[in-house]
């Protein structure tokens, strides 16, 4: 009853307030008059004075015109030169307003970027993307050129994914610059940049990235019809549209890759992925996305095969410690002593002896103060930066151990699982929660906690899909050729002999064309 | 619930790793079944006797490929006899789930946590079971490879740290075995070859030959066990008799270079298999239960089939006495080919039947 009930609301909601609708825009949009006056004064009504709206009107050879753009998103030096010096030197004829459409749409060559504007929406749309609109009496549709000069940072190293051997160049946050960062590098007619607009408000750009030869088209498919039902006033980062591009069965683990490189996202575009570019953030999406891509970088393929593969065998550990060792060691500590070495055993009692928690609360009181100080080592400025870990090595490290509150060897496991964890930092969300659940487990019910806990992540793993292809694949189902870029890295001359495709990998329910 | 497609060996493995806790969980003093090589021959005929069991099952999917038993009951014995045969296999799932748990509370209370409540361990067992049911069997089968491989290690390790002790006057001869001890051994064994069921409900899903799959899965299980067989006695000698779980005693007192006492590793990794276990009984009952009590959701159709579990469950493990006449009744093997014989004879007889019949008659 009450599920219906909702589901009524929502209908009518979305009938009243359809998605791609804005205020700018009611059900019937808006067409361009072609009175010059009444078009600049309905503009400035619908942009309610706002600031930094700059019109300027001329008239050339008694032709009014209006140019219009958003104050400081402009280049004004091409402006200048390109249109204004030009357009000022124009004679017409009989009809001019006619003549002036001819010129700009045929002769003028300031600007490649050039569109037709019907509508005030596409209007608005366009200056507040760094357009100049040019408006002209008597006609009813307007010019829309692409001299954008607004401030963006510039390309530089990306801070989430550093490697030793690679691209020193991240995305920013102009969604054209990072489609000019991937098609540098990947010179096929094949790539294709597909755009979309989300947001009802915000009109972000969002581009698709897609090799045509090698994709999916029922991928790209499902892919395009998520982003065009994406039901958000704003979008200002590509984590808010992450959520909607996941499967339903993604709880822990995410089926949607995060990069901030563009050599990542053309090597993964030419195994049939596709990327999504949002306009205003530097991090690009990838799907599919399966579990072992958290495993693997850029380094592991510009080193010698055999330490990239040793490389990928650490990763692998460290994940596995991050997950398993507090909840290991709390488990085999308070259930299972008799497994550890007798030294060993007297060691860790003699420490424990004195602290006045249990072991798992221990465990999960120093995690959690951990988390908090993880947290805020990110939000300080950098200056003060330094005084969190000063503190945390102080108080936690030296502190509490001489205090009695808890003992060395938990905060020697601390210390290890906090560097495991950052080992592989796309899983790192998933590995705090998956840490925490194991510490409770092993602290109720010991190594049996752990593998109850163990097996029901493990099933979900296997059964989650990402657009089809299951998660853990090549891993399982198995595939003994895919698997050379998952237990070894094999080199460059094996794995250069066959095209990857990532929707034929084992299990999958997607196909490449010509094979379904 | 159903649906997806399962490759005809990752169910054999699925049901293999099933099965083998059931083995490493064996207790010898529970029934009066043979030792000594005799059980080399015992397992031997077990092999074929299984197989012949599964005859008419190789038939009627030979023949309605893409269908399970269920579907292919209903189509034939129309929608009541169907019911009838749903509720029949919920009820025979419902039993394997609740010995199954019973048999795993049992073990978990002697060799782990000898303190603790057994309605804990069940609660906690049943619920992983019905929360791993609940992914479905395309999640649950491809997850069995990790399984193996991580059994496999643990199994390598075992027979590496015992092997030195293994010594071959520790079999009993086979002079030593009696004819009816070799018939209840052979029963016992196949009394507990419910896969061949689980098989059958999940026909329409896999993708692969129904018959080899199963003859594979027969051959290797069977094989497993003598394996077992040699390990352990060869080891052990008749002191493993006394054990109630010998496996376990074996994991015990095995030395893998300085390492001692690695049975909580290896009981670790059991409880792996062990939720596999049960988590295959609870998904088959719910598919059986789907059949009849469709109009519930899944989520209402797990919970209502893990507290019935659970009740049985408790029951089991509370009264030992009614527990062996359970297990009794087990290898009668009347359920059992109720649900594996007779259900696809009863197609087969009945498909021809109504295929003899003449158009609109």
């Amino acid at each position: 009853m009450l599920e219906q009930i909702k589901r009524r609301l929502q209908t009518k909601k979305r009938q009243k307030n359809p998605p791609g609708q804005t205020a700018f825009a009611p059900t019937n949009p808006q067409h361009l008059s072609g009175e010059l006056t009444d078009m600049l004064i309905h503009i400035r009504r619908l942009f309610d004075n706002s600031g930094d709206l700059v019109c300027r009107e001329i008239q050339i050879d008694g032709l009014n015109i209006a140019v219009l753009q958003c104050e400081s998103m402009v280049n004004g030096e091409r402006l200048n030169r390109a249109f204004i010096l030009p357009a000022t030197g124009l004679t017409f004829g009989a009809n001019p307003a006619q003549e002036f459409s001819n010129w700009l749409q045929s002769e003028m060559v300031a600007s490649t970027d050039q569109a037709v504007v019907h509508t005030y929406e596409d209007l608005f749309t366009f200056i507040m993307s760094g357009f100049v609109a040019v408006l002209v009496q008597g006609l009813n549709y307007g010019f829309a050129l692409g001299m954008q000069g607004y401030a963006y940072r510039s390309v530089s190293e990306p801070n989430y994914e550093v490697n030793e051997r690679a691209s020193r160049e991240g995305f920013v946050e102009p969604i054209k610059i990072n489609m000019t960062m991937i098609r540098r590098r990947l010179k096929t007619p094949k790539l294709v940049f597909e755009m979309l607009k989300v947001g009802r408000v915000s009109h972000t750009d969002v581009c698709m990235c897609y090799q045509t030869d090698q994709v999916s088209r029922r991928t790209l498919e499902q892919v395009r019809r998520k982003l065009k039902t994406i039901d958000l006033d704003v979008v200002l980062e590509s984590g808010y549209i992450q959520p909607f591009l996941e499967d339903g069965d993604s709880i822990l683990f995410s089926s949607v890759g995060v990069t901030e490189r563009p050599d990542t996202v053309c090597a993964k575009v030419s195994e049939g992925r596709i990327a999504v570019l949002v306009d205003g953030t530097p991090f690009a999406l990838i799907v599919p996305y399966l579990f072992v891509e958290n495993f693997q970088n850029f380094d592991d393929y510009s080193k010698r095969s055999y330490f990239g593969t040793f490389i990928r065998w650490i990763k692998y550990a460290s994940f596995l410690f991050s997950v398993f060792l507090p909840g290991l060691y709390v488990a085999v500590a308070t259930f299972h002593p008799k497994l550890l070495p007798p030294v060993l055993l007297f060691k860790i009692a003699a420490a424990e002896e004195t602290t006045p928690f249990s072991l798992m609360l221990e465990a999960l009181c120093i995690h959690f103060i951990f988390e908090i100080m993880r947290e805020a080592g990110l939000r300080l400025p950098r200056p003060v930066g330094h005084a969190v870990s000063i503190v945390g090595g102080l108080v936690i490290g030296d502190a509490a151990v001489t205090a009695g509150i808890i003992g060395a060897p938990m905060v020697m496991i601390l210390a290890l699982t906090a560097i495991s964890s950052f080992v592989v930092p796309s899983l790192y969300e998933a590995s705090m929660v998956l840490r925490f659940a194991f510490i409770v487990l092993g602290g109720l019910m010991g190594l049996y906690g752990i593998a109850l806990g163990s097996m029901i992540v493990l099933v979900h793993m296997c059964a989650q899909t990402s657009y089809g292809i299951p998660f853990l694949a090549p891993i399982t189902p198995f595939s003994k050729w895919d698997m050379r870029d998952v237990l070894v890295r094999r080199d460059w001359k094996h794995l250069g002999k066959k095209t990857i495709q990532v929707q034929n990998m084992p299990g999958s329910s997607q196909t490449s064309e010509g094979k379904e | 619930m159903l649906g997806g497609n399962v490759r005809v060996r990752q169910l054999v493995v699925l049901l293999l790793v099933s099965r083998i806790f059931t083995t490493l969980t064996y207790i010898p003093q529970a029934g009066k079944s043979t030792s000594g090589l005799v059980t080399l021959l015992v397992n031997g005929a077990g092999i074929v006797a299984a197989i012949l069991l599964a005859l008419p099952a190789f038939v009627v999917f030979h023949k309605n490929k893409g269908q399970n038993v269920l579907d292919l009951s209903y189509t034939t014995f129309g929608r009541v006899g169907g019911s009838a045969v749903a509720g029949l296999y919920t009820l025979y799932f419902l039993a394997c789930t609740a010995i199954a748990a019973a048999k795993f509370e049992y073990f978990v209370t002697t060799v782990l946590f000898p303190q603790s409540a057994s309605a804990a361990v069940l609660f906690t067992v049943i619920l992983t079971g019905a929360v791993i049911a609940s992914f479905g069997l395309e999640g649950i089968s491809r997850s069995t490879l990790v399984v193996m491989a991580v059994f496999v290690l643990s199994l390598a390790i075992t027979v590496f740290s015992v092997f030195p002790i293994i010594h071959t006057y520790n079999y009993l001869p086979m002079a030593m075995g009696s004819l009816d001890k070799m018939v209840y051994g052979l029963l016992e064994s196949l009394s507990q070859t419910a896969e061949l069921a689980f098989f059958m409900l999940a026909a329409s899903s896999i993708k692969g030959s129904f018959a080899k799959g199963y003859c594979a899965f027969v051959t290797i299980t069977f094989a497993g066990f003598m394996l077992f067989y040699l390990l352990v006695e060869g080891s052990m000698g008749i002191f493993a008799l006394s054990q109630p779980f010998p496996f376990y005693t074996l994991a015990s007192i095995g030395e893998f270079f300085s390492f001692e006492r690695q049975e909580a590793i290896h009981v670790s990794i059991w409880i792996f298999m062990g939720t596999l276990n049960i988590a295959i009984y609870v998904w088959a009952a719910c598919v059986s239960a789907s059949y009849w009590a469709g109009k519930l959701k899944k989520p209402v159709l797990i919970a209502a089939v893990g507290i019935v579990a659970f009740g049985l469950a408790w029951l089991l493990a509370g009264n030992l006495k009614l527990f062996a006449d359970v297990l009794f009744a087990m290898r009668t093997l009347i359920p059992l080919a109720a649900v594996v014989f007779l259900v696809p004879l009863l197609l087969l007889v009945f498909s021809k039947r109504r295929a003899k019949k003449p158009c609109g008659k």
